[in-house]
């Protein structure tokens, strides 16, 4: 197992003294060595505050606390930033929504990456420059020396987004976290680079988190899924588990409302999930998603905790069952 | 009957750039269709294709350059200001832009009726409350600020303003793409409501194929300033001719679809400047002669379809 987290919390304290919002509660999961996890979630379902948790990037003041979070085997709790800056960036790597603003427009793209090779690995100017060669070519940027000395507003959105992915393995990184890493670029181009990232993961034995909002991405390509909705996990299995058999009603409400397309007559009712998704100061007890449930019983307004309903197959709803006998 | 006939519109940029020549930017070229009364229009393609340049043009926010444009069948610059205000709105991507901060939400809504200035307050105020409930918004609401508001109330915000002067055509340009998952499919509902409710014409403008799949009776596809094949949502999505229409329904993220594709999906949009003949897909397609270079194509009815491909 790669990564493991278990019971992670993390608390943001508010302008009011000693209150602190309850943004991610009780998340457990893990990654293995060579997987691609998918996770989905709406905005505010915490899910890009997991992904700084574990790169150490939140602001000293939040409060995280954890039973383990183990990242081959080591803590990542409590490190100095020291240490961090050792993972950070050469075992752990991300890549960002925007390629546009994640890349500095002063800076030309063999600055940016060989910066990344002689920081972490200490590489020769000559050997950084060989291998910047190589991590262009393998991420498909054609005519790679005429590149290097490209600033970032020559490049177009999908390139830009190559030339990120470049820098994030470039120190040959055990997991990468990709956060939304398509939604500011077009479909074809959307699809053309989950599709390197996929041959990646296979090639380098990389482990990804996908983190994104779009469902119908993470079934194409992630191994497995976990749904996100307001700082919990509500569910996660394999991929064609959880598309073909959804336990909880928040992923059921999730795919039913997704228009079809072709298998379907135009300009039918779509499913809808009623209301909207609770402000972080303003969450409910018990089920997070029982005021938008038309299945709520009373119990939903006691804590509820992930329970294991088929092989591999959790749920965070007491009310799911197994189908299978 | 048609409410919108185009004829050869075409809008073209001057980019002026230091030290440089000036160019043309072709941002639409020879768009001809023509859009029923009561249907949904469809205009589908990646950034860069000109669906937005088409919905300013029909906006009257940009000027057209060459073509005409007839509002049942009356040529677009015979309709007054306020005649035409009455006939076109459109409804904004991004609600959180689009609505101004230091308006109440009434003060949005009305803002139509007051500049037209023929309603008193009274009817001015019974009629914003009428259009919040169809929109599906609590009365009480009335007073709040957009801050107050979550995208989904504010994209509803949003279809309630371009409503009020009670138009024949509302121009959606990705009135969805800025909303949560479980939020789209609300507006989306909405949008079919009160489409039948006030016999609308939508001019609906998406990148993602299977919102226009489900919103859509006809579709144009675009790429580069022109369409590249406009057909019934049928034909467009069942049974796509152009090489492009097949690239852009194997890039759409579907929840079964199998991960064997037989169609590549190659390249980038190229630079518009270094397109001056032939087919402006000509570097991303799989089906290219030689004669594709050298030929323009335009949109050519073969079959009973209309698509820009001299290889279908």
């Amino acid at each position: 197992m790669l990564l493991e987290v278990s019971n992670l919390n993390i608390h943001f304290p508010t302008n009011q003294k000693n209150t602190f919002v309850h943004a991610v509660r009780d998340l457990s999961f893990h990654l293995n060595q060579g997987e691609m996890l998918g996770v989905v979630g709406e905005s505010g379902s915490g899910k890009s505050i997991t992904n700084l948790a574990l790169l150490g990037l939140l602001p000293n003041d939040t409060k995280i606390t954890a039973d383990k979070i183990l990242f081959e085997e080591n803590s990542l709790m409590k490190l100095s930033d020291r240490s961090w800056q050792k993972i950070r960036g050469s075992k752990i790597s991300m890549i960002f929504q925007d390629p546009m603003t994640a890349l500095n427009p002063f800076l030309t793209i063999e600055y940016q990456i060989t910066e990344v090779l002689r920081t972490h690995l200490h590489l020769s100017k000559k050997d950084s420059f060989d291998r910047t060669i190589e991590l262009l070519n393998l991420v498909g940027i054609s005519s790679p020396k005429d590149r290097l000395k490209n600033y970032p507003f020559e490049l177009s959105g999908g390139m830009a987004q190559r030339v990120m992915i470049a820098m994030s393995i470039a120190t040959n990184p055990k997991l990468l976290i990709a956060d939304e890493p398509t939604t500011a670029l077009d479909v074809t181009i959307q699809k053309q680079i989950l599709e390197l990232l996929k041959s990646l993961q296979q090639k380098l034995n990389l482990s990804i988190l996908l983190v994104t909002h779009d469902l119908g991405l993470v079934a194409q390509y992630s191994d497995r899924i976990q749904v996100m909705y307001a700082g919990e996990i509500v569910e996660t299995g394999h991929t064609s588990d959880l598309i073909t058999s959804p336990l909880h009603p928040y992923t059921k409400g999730l795919i039913e409302s997704r228009p079809k397309g072709k298998s379907e007559k135009a300009k039918t009712q779509l499913y809808s999930i009623p209301g909207i998704v609770p402000s972080f100061s303003n969450r409910p007890q018990g089920c997070q998603f029982h005021p938008r449930c038309s299945n709520k019983i009373n119990q939903c307004e006691n804590a509820i905790l992930m329970k294991e309903i088929n092989h591999n197959h959790f749920s965070r709803c007491i009310l799911s069952k197994s189908e299978k006998v | 009957m048609n409410i919108i006939k185009i004829q050869n519109l075409s809008k073209t940029y001057l980019i002026k750039k230091l030290f440089q020549s000036e160019k043309n930017l072709h941002a639409l070229k020879n768009i001809n269709f023509e859009i029923e009364s009561g249907k949904t229009f469809g205009i589908v393609g990646e950034s860069g294709c000109g669906k937005s340049t088409l919905a300013k043009v029909l906006t009257k926010l940009e000027e057209k350059t060459s073509g005409e444009v007839f509002f049942l069948e009356k040529p677009f610059e015979s309709l007054s200001r306020q005649a035409f205000n009455e006939s076109i709105q459109m409804v904004f991507q991004d609600p959180y832009q689009s609505l101004n901060p230091r308006k109440t939400a009434f003060q949005i809504v009305a803002d139509p009726l007051v500049i037209q200035n023929k309603l008193s307050r009274e009817e001015i105020h019974s009629k914003v409350e009428e259009m919040f409930t169809k929109v599906g918004l609590s009365k009480d609401f009335l007073s709040r600020y957009p801050h107050q508001f979550s995208g989904g109330q504010r994209q509803r915000i949003g279809i309630a303003r371009a409503l009020m002067l009670k138009p024949k055509i509302l121009i959606l340009d990705e009135p969805v793409s800025a909303l949560d998952v479980s939020i789209q499919a609300q507006v989306l509902n909405l949008l079919i409501d009160i489409q039948k409710e006030f016999q609308l014409t939508y001019i609906f403008i998406s990148h993602d194929l299977s919102v226009m799949a489900h919103m859509c009776d006809t579709i144009a596809v675009m790429y580069l300033g022109q369409i590249v094949e406009l057909g019934t949502r049928d034909q467009i999505i069942n049974d796509p001719i152009h090489p492009y229409t097949k690239m852009l329904m194997a890039s759409t993220p579907d929840l079964f679809k199998k991960n064997q594709q037989t169609i590549d999906v190659l390249g980038e949009i190229p630079n518009p400047f270094e397109i001056t003949k032939g087919c402006a897909f000509y570097s991303r397609c799989s089906l290219k002669t030689s004669q594709c270079a050298s030929h323009d194509v335009f949109l050519q009815l073969k079959n009973n379809r209309r698509v820009a491909c001299i290889m279908t």
